[in-house]
């Protein structure tokens, strides 16, 4: 028999009334506090008793600002009635009344509302007619309510989102986002809460060794509602972007690549220098890349480094280089790898004899915000082949056969640009109607080859999380690396 | 990489051809196409500067749709003005070339592109001014000779009214104050024969030589501290002119120290050489000699053929090419990247994963068995201890690279604290230590349990099976450690070495984290519990 604690049966009784409510609402008819409700209610769950479901909340409220706005009405309506009543008012007067003109004469320029004239060199605003706004019919309606929804809003709900993310951009409205869970009693809580309740004598629910042994079940087990709800079980996994990594690793394994590592902390020399980056290009400003400062320096190959200024300065055979200067120090100064193409060409200097095909997929960082679609760190996956004269018909070839195993049939191919290729390419996917960019590619130019003692050498660079979003039908790429866990225990193994 | 704007009907006309058909090619010659409305964003590649104009994509897209194909020609005849460098200038910007240009339309659209071609050239090779920097001007308001020479002489600076000295103009102007780091205390100048200034390079020109409608001559100056980038910068503004139906004189640029006098613009094409051989290798496709030469042809170039031996004249405005790869790469274009056919090379090689790989996989099979969900954390961090530290971070919470996985995790459940209970999470994946100033990358493996009845007990018994697992034989020590409850954590030992933790977390984490229930949790490293 279940154990249920006194919080349990109090909950299950009111739900035995109402079927149905929010954790707060099921607080309120308890006289439970809300956590105590949610705590009984994941027990309760766990028997099958009860379901909970989990949601977000989203509420809206008027910031103090908005209050006053409510009130007064939008800047660029203050303006513009006193530009009704008032006739054309020059720019410095308004100045001197409203403190925020500024911000109301962009919106009223914006909406059509008044117009900047110029007489004799003096700025004047004048008004133009200004119907009512969707905005302030929002404003009305939120006067009056301390906490709204969508719902409480006379617009429709669609417009009424557009709205309100306006003006939560101009701190008019503040958004709320709290949790909710749902309590539902299952068909099982409903049946069997009876007998839970009050142990007289029924038929025997749950078989145990002992009725086994004596043989005394006989006759006596109650049936089951087949179709009673269970509870979800939720087995531990692997995370969709590892089972991505791997598939991907199993594919070029397949393919005959063997995998390398390299390291993340990384010397310019290694990450731009050795790739013929010149020493003034802008990826290698502070605005794109980590520079470090524990460890500030990496020493560095000095062999290497000598042949690998020669080309930046001069270039190699048949090249002129970049000219100009090459500093030493520059190039020993530590950065978080911003590619693994870098880290390819470390294992290439060490594993110099052709043929080779190599791979590897690893985290590599630029120094981004994170929004939607950027994350100063996402994954790399890179592919590097070393033969005797290698071309951009091998290159296009092996693309297309990795991107045939991820399922990807429809691709192109188009010039692209890397200080480090040439002939350069980037491919594309077709999905969903357009063409998405996902693998810069290209035929390492002799600059970088001939001073690491190289034949030829075939590159791409796949970027792993695009290709995920794609997958999982992402639209924000944070989501992969700040675990939901609900999103995780609900998001299928076989995706493929 | 450079977005650049172009006018759909000043380009159409330019180009000969309706704006789908160039939408179309566009792609074709490495060029992503944004939004389409009276002007269209595109992005060109840095290396081809020369694009970054109406004038020079209009130039490539001719030859790409066999509108016009070959070299363009272009021609020059002298000025007779000079330019005297005087050795001052060498502290700080030593170099200068310069043109003249005249019979120039100056119309609304010539202005905006040659505006705009000035400002692209600016960021795109001139670093933000510092490594070049133009300057155009109304011809006819200057008295040549001209001096490029240190001065402190006061002029009007464009956009104001009120004559300023350099340095005040470093105080006070707008351009001045973005830009005056160039120069510092020494200040350049251009002046003509009356000690009139035409230019503060690289900070602001004078009002006097003020670039308007009615101006049809023009003198330019690049001035800047590598002699390849100035040239660039006048070669490909030069050339957008003169494809605009302006003719273009050469200027004597008098340096005294290298005792030598440069004539430009040097407007005359460059050749190098290519084998057929090494363009078919690089390739990849069967091109035939007249294939080859059409392609080159399409690209702006042409090519004298003897014995499989290209020599190949190009354009003075065609600044990236330094190898013969990037002729290749331009007959690769020329011929069309969709008309090579896929091949797959013969190498015969053996694949194989990395040790390290196969030893995480051992393990998140061993977590998932026993009911573990793997998540994927940030690497940076916020914590400095023992931790490589980033000199330019954007954010407070990501200062550093992670020492442990388990900030990560416990992060990751209180984010999820109003999901179902319980929550057994783990993650495999690299750290980094800092020990004597070298940084260590190391895999560990790390979980956590939260649940009502999360323990040193059960995060004991999963420790015992992951290790039992890998056929891993460890001891245990007590250890205390301020992140755990005194007494509830262990240091796991193989032979006699520390190589992770287990225990229960300490309430005053959870409660800072918002979470309610006890966790419990492990760490240990991969590559020294194999045994």
């Amino acid at each position: 028999m279940v154990q249920l604690s006194k919080n349990d049966r109090i909950l299950l009784r009111s739900l035995k009334r109402i079927k149905r409510g929010s954790a707060e609402a099921l607080a309120k008819d308890t006289a439970l506090r809300t956590e105590a409700v949610l705590q009984s209610a994941y027990l309760l769950q766990t028997n099958g008793l009860v379901h909970v479901e989990e949601d977000t909340h989203t509420s809206y409220e008027l910031t103090e600002e908005g209050s006053t706005y409510a009130e007064k009405g939008l800047p660029e309506r203050q303006v513009h009635d006193y530009l009704l009543i008032n006739g054309p008012t020059p720019l410095s007067d308004l100045q001197g009344i409203f403190p925020a003109v500024q911000i109301a004469i962009g919106w009223l320029k914006r909406r059509g509302w008044a117009v900047i004239e110029t007489v004799n060199g003096n700025s004047f605003l004048s008004p133009r007619p200004a119907d009512e706004l969707t905005e302030e019919r929002v404003l009305q309606d939120a006067k009056v309510m301390k906490r709204f929804t969508l719902r409480d809003l006379s617009i429709k709900q669609q417009q009424a989102e557009r709205i309100l993310e306006e003006l939560v951009k101009r701190n008019i409205v503040r958004i709320h986002k709290t949790p909710s869970h749902e309590i539902t009693l299952t068909r099982a809580g409903d049946d069997a809460q009876l007998e839970i309740l009050s142990s007289a004598d029924r038929d025997i629910a749950d078989l145990t060794s002992e009725l086994i042994i004596s043989g005394a079940w006989r006759g006596r087990l109650k049936p089951y509602d087949v179709n009673a709800d269970t509870l979800t079980l939720y087995p531990g996994k692997a995370h969709p972007l590892r089972r991505l990594i791997d598939e991907m690793r199993d594919i070029f394994i397949s393919m005959g690549f063997t995998e390398f590592k390299g390291p993340i902390v990384e010397s310019e020399f290694h990450n731009f220098d050795v790739l013929f980056v010149p020493q003034d290009h802008p990826a290698r400003d502070e605005q794109d890349t980590f520079y470090l400062s524990r460890p500030a320096a990496l020493e560095l190959p000095t062999e290497l480094a000598a042949r690998v200024a020669a080309a930046h300065i001069s270039g190699c055979e048949g090249s002129l280089g970049w000219g100009g200067e090459f500093d030493l120090a520059r190039s020993s100064r530590a950065v978080l790898r911003t590619h693994t193409t870098g880290s390819a060409f470390r294992f290439l200097v060490h594993h110099s004899d052709p043929p080779s095909m190599i791979f590897g997929i690893d985290r590599v960082f630029r120094r981004e915000s994170m929004d939607s679609t950027h994350l100063p760190q996402f994954h790399q996956c890179e592919g590097t082949i070393h033969g005797e004269d290698l071309n951009l018909a091998d290159l296009i070839g092996v693309l297309k056969t990795v991107f045939a195993r991820l399922g990807f049939e429809r691709v192109r191919f188009r010039p692209g640009y890397f200080p480090f290729t040439e002939p350069s390419l980037e491919g594309d996917i077709f999905v969903d109607g357009s063409w998405l960019e996902l693998v810069g590619a290209g035929v390492f130019r002799p600059e970088v080859t001939q001073p690491l003692g190289l034949k030829s050498v075939l590159g791409f660079s796949i970027g792993i999380e695009r290709i995920a979003m794609l997958k999982m039908g992402l639209t924000d790429i944070r989501k992969l690396y700040m675990s939901d866990i609900a999103w995780l225990r609900k998001i299928p193994s076989a995706l493929r | 990489m450079p977005v650049v704007s172009l006018n759909c009907e000043d380009l159409q006309e330019m180009v000969g051809a309706d704006i789908h058909t160039i939408i179309e090619m566009l792609p074709r010659l490495g060029a992503d196409v944004g939004c389409v409305n009276d002007e269209i964003e595109v992005e060109f590649f840095p290396n081809r500067p020369d694009l970054f104009s109406v004038e020079g994509a209009a130039r490539a897209l001719r030859g790409m749709l066999g509108i016009e194909t070959g070299l363009p020609i272009y021609t020059s005849g002298p000025s007779g003005i000079e330019i005297d460098v005087d050795p001052s200038v060498n502290l700080v910007r030593p170099y200068i070339v310069c043109a003249v240009v005249r019979g120039v339309t100056n119309d609304e659209k010539t202005i905006k592109s040659l505006i705009d071609l000035q400002e692209d050239l600016h960021w795109g090779v001139g670093r933000d001014r510092r490594k070049a920097a133009i300057g155009i001007h109304d011809l006819s308001h200057l008295s040549p000779p001209f001096r490029y020479t240190l001065g402190e002489v006061a002029f009007v600076p464009l956009d104001f009214s009120e004559v300023m000295t350099p340095a005040e103009i470093l105080r006070v102007h707008p351009k001045g104050r973005e830009y005056g780091h160039i120069v510092g205390e020494r200040h350049p100048l251009i002046l003509d024969t009356n000690d009139n200034v035409l230019s503060f390079p690289p900070i602001i020109n004078g009002e006097l030589t003020r670039v308007t409608e009615q101006t049809t001559d023009l003198f330019i100056d690049v001035t800047g501290l590598d002699m390849k980038a100035i040239q660039d910068c006048l070669h490909i503004l030069v050339s957008a002119l003169y494809d605009r139906g302006a003719s273009v004189e050469t200027v004597e640029v008098v340096y005294p120290d290298h005792d030598q006098v440069l004539s430009t613009p040097k407007m005359g094409n460059s050749t190098i050489g290519v084998t057929k051989g090494d363009i078919v290798r690089r390739v990849g496709a069967e091109l035939t000699e007249e294939t080859i030469l059409g392609s080159l042809q399409k690209m702006r170039m042409e090519a004298t053929v003897d014995a499989g031996r290209f020599t190949v004249s190009f354009p003075c405005y065609r600044t990236d090419i330094m190898h013969p790869v990037d002729i290749i790469e331009d007959v690769a274009i020329g011929f069309g990247y969709e008309n090579i056919l896929p091949s797959y090379p013969k190498l015969g090689t053996i694949g194989g994963r990395l040790e390290e790989a196969r030893q995480s996989a051992v393990l998140r099979d061993v977590l998932q068995g026993l009911g573990f969900l793997e998540v994927i954390t940030l690497m940076l961090a916020s914590d400095p201890t023992q931790a490589v530290i980033i000199e330019n971070p954007l954010l407070e919470e990501h200062i550093s690279l992670r020492t442990s996985l388990l900030p990560g995790l416990i992060d990751t459940l209180a984010l999820n604290q109003h999901r179902e209970y319980p929550q057994m999470v783990y993650e495999v994946g690299d750290v980094v230590h800092l020990i004597t100033n070298v940084a260590q990358e190391s895999s560990v493996c790390a979980g956590v349990i939260a649940s009502r009845t999360a323990s040193f007990t059960e995060v004991k018994r999963v420790v015992s099976a992951v290790m039992r697992e890998i056929g891993c034989i460890f001891e245990v020590t007590e250890a205390s450690h301020p992140s755990f409850i005194e007494g509830r954590r262990a240091t796991i030992l193989v032979n006699g070495e520390a190589v992770g933790t287990f225990g229960e977390i300490d309430p005053d984490i959870l409660t800072e984290h918002k979470l309610i229930y006890p966790v419990a949790a492990f760490e240990f490293r991969v590559e020294m519990s194999r045994s």
